[in-house]
């Protein structure tokens, strides 16, 4: 396993070339993804020639960025001009950007080689990428099972080995969930951090592009590389990008790691509970004290969610109407037809079912009891962060219920799947930092992930503690990979 | 339990023609969301002090208005399913 900064390191001093790493990447995908099915697209040509360019640059004795050679997979839902953008959809089915997104360019700009596009749920939509509009993805320690969701496509092709890192974007948990899936290692920054310009919307207030990496430090250095303010994104924070590699050093001594009885009661696995009782065993082994903490309004966060997020994806996918891009259905009289046939063509079954929540909670007469009062439930769960951070310095948890479920499993029963992102909403909510690092699988193999979610702004801490909790679950690779 | 003509009501609302059995799957799938979603109506609209939920929202979102290139005229038509005279092409849609 090669990890980001070796890659880099190797192609910075000329031990390897970036066409070389490129050229490695594009076998190991052609060997197993037609196993794992983690690429919508595999853009070749675009990553030879960005390799080529990496390689010249470096020969015309110009310093090279900090992802010199590095081949990165890109979630769909992020722009990337020239190269097809689906988000997953039908409706965008060979949509051909104009623009790159603000991460896509900041990634180029320090010499990355973007080797593809990832598959994903429809629009972010799904906890599996079983809402992919064109395959499922297969988790590559276990095919039969999902490498979970949205952003399945990104850590599926980062378990397998085909890359060493890759980009997702995180609304509920989704780049954390398939991150503790498969056993990478993945970050949702503080909202704002990493600029959301040419990331397809969902939910605009809960979105955050976030990195999924085989290893702590690589997902640090890609944290640094894609965050800092935008001016494309007026909610970007106005702040320097982050420069948490240096911190992730891994030490924990004196720490008070807080630990929420809500995040272990029921519906936990109990294979699950024991893997992450044995990493917080790890942890205060360490030198860190693990803090019990009330967080009350837990209960309330999955239903929050539900409310907001459809209510803002129901907005934002009106843009999808058949007229700027996208495909179009045939054969219309009148505009409102064309648009009402492009959508009703376009569109699967979950991103109509949100679409319909969402506009459920927004219309008349609704809107104050759903949409009004799940804005102050999302405030109070704001609220019992703040309160646990005044005496503690990070909270960890298990970022879900159980490890990767089977194909197929939860298809019939959407709340089951909305559900099994309880433990990793809360903290999108509260748009505060958090991630997914390895720990001890269950007894069958199947990865499991911890997460630590610390206060905004505060990545440095959150890489530091994963690197801590590395050194005792070192970096894997799903077998064959 | 939402009924079949909220559902047909909410799906035109949102410019979303449904076909037969998608409107039953959908009143079965959305009562079931619906039902856990009730949780927020427990919760008061004056729980909490009005404001932002995340430090994000209390930005001063104004910048210097600058002038600077946008996407150029056939960057932007370029995805267009249909276009006519250098613009979007649709049907009809103002009479007379």
């Amino acid at each position: 396993m090669q990890h980001v900064w070796q890659i880099a390191d190797a192609v910075t001093h000329g031990e390897l070339t970036a066409e070389a790493a490129c050229e490695a990447s594009l076998r190991a995908i052609a060997a197993r993804d037609p196993e794992v099915s983690a690429f919508i697209t595999v853009s070749g040509e675009y990553a030879r020639e960005q390799a080529r360019a990496v390689d010249k640059k470096r020969a015309r004795g110009e310093a090279l960025g900090r992802l010199a050679g590095v081949p990165v997979a890109v979630k769909d839902a992020l722009v990337t001009r020239g190269v097809v953008t689906t988000c997953g959809s039908k409706l965008l089915a060979g949509y051909v950007p104009p623009y790159d997104a603000t991460v896509v360019q900041r990634l180029l700009a320090e010499d990355a080689v973007i080797v593809g596009k990832a598959n994903m749920d429809e629009f972010a939509m799904g906890s599996s990428t079983e809402h992919s509009a064109f395959f499922p993805t297969k988790n590559p320690w276990d095919r039969a099972r999902t490498p979970g969701g949205s952003s399945g496509g990104s850590a599926a092709a980062v378990a397998s080995g085909m890359v060493p890192a890759a980009i997702g974007s995180d609304t509920g948990g989704s780049v954390r969930q398939p991150a503790s899936f498969t056993g990478t290692v993945g970050v949702k920054p503080t909202y704002g951090r990493v600029s959301r310009y040419g990331l397809v919307a969902f939910a605009s207030s809960l979105d955050q592009v976030g990195p999924i990496a085989n290893d702590v430090r690589g997902a640090a250095r890609l944290l640094d590389v894609i965050s800092g303010a935008c001016a494309h994104d007026m909610t970007s924070l106005r702040e320097p990008p982050t420069a948490t590699e240096a911190l992730a050093h891994g030490k924990v001594n004196g720490l008070r790691l807080g630990v929420p009885a809500e995040y272990f009661a029921d519906g936990l696995s109990a294979e699950v509970r024991t893997s992450i009782d044995q990493a917080l065993a790890a942890l205060t082994e360490m030198g860190a004290a693990l803090v019990p903490i009330a967080m009350p309004h837990t209960a309330l966060a999955v239903a929050t969610y539900y409310v907001i997020a459809p209510a803002e994806a129901s907005s934002n996918l009106s843009r999808f109407d058949g007229v700027r891009f996208g495909v179009r259905a045939k054969g219309r009289s009148s505009l409102g037809e064309l648009i009402s046939a492009t959508r009703a063509l376009g569109f699967g079954a979950e991103v109509k079912r949100r679409i319909l929540l969402g506009t459920f909670v927004l219309s008349s007469g609704y809107y104050d009891a759903y949409y009004g009062r799940a804005l102050a439930a999302r405030r109070l769960i704001a609220k019992d962060f703040e309160d646990a951070f005044t005496s503690i310095d990070a909270i960890v948890s298990p970022v879900a219920p159980t490890a990767a479920w089977k194909l197929g499993e939860l298809a019939d029963d959407p709340l089951a799947m909305y559900l099994s992102d309880a433990y990793t909403i809360p903290a999108s909510l509260a748009g505060l930092p958090a991630l997914s690092v390895p720990v001890a699988p269950t007894p069958s193999g199947l990865p499991v992930g911890l997460h630590i979610v610390c206060r905004a702004g505060d990545e440095g801490a959150l890489l530091s503690i994963a690197a801590a909790v590395e050194t005792r679950y070192p970096p894997r690779l799903a077998e064959g990979a | 339990m939402i009924t079949r003509d909220e559902i047909l009501h909410l799906g035109k609302l949102a410019s979303l023609p449904l076909a037969e059995p998608e409107i039953a799957a959908l009143s079965k799938d959305l009562g079931i969301i619906l039902g856990h979603v009730e949780h927020v109506l427990t919760v008061s609209a004056a729980a909490s002090a009005p404001g932002a939920a995340h430090g994000a929202g209390s930005l001063d979102a104004l910048r210097a208005d600058t002038v600077t290139p946008g996407l150029s005229h056939e960057d932007a038509l370029a995805a267009a399913p249909e276009t006519a005279d250098g613009g979007f092409s649709v049907p009809t849609f103002v009479s007379g």
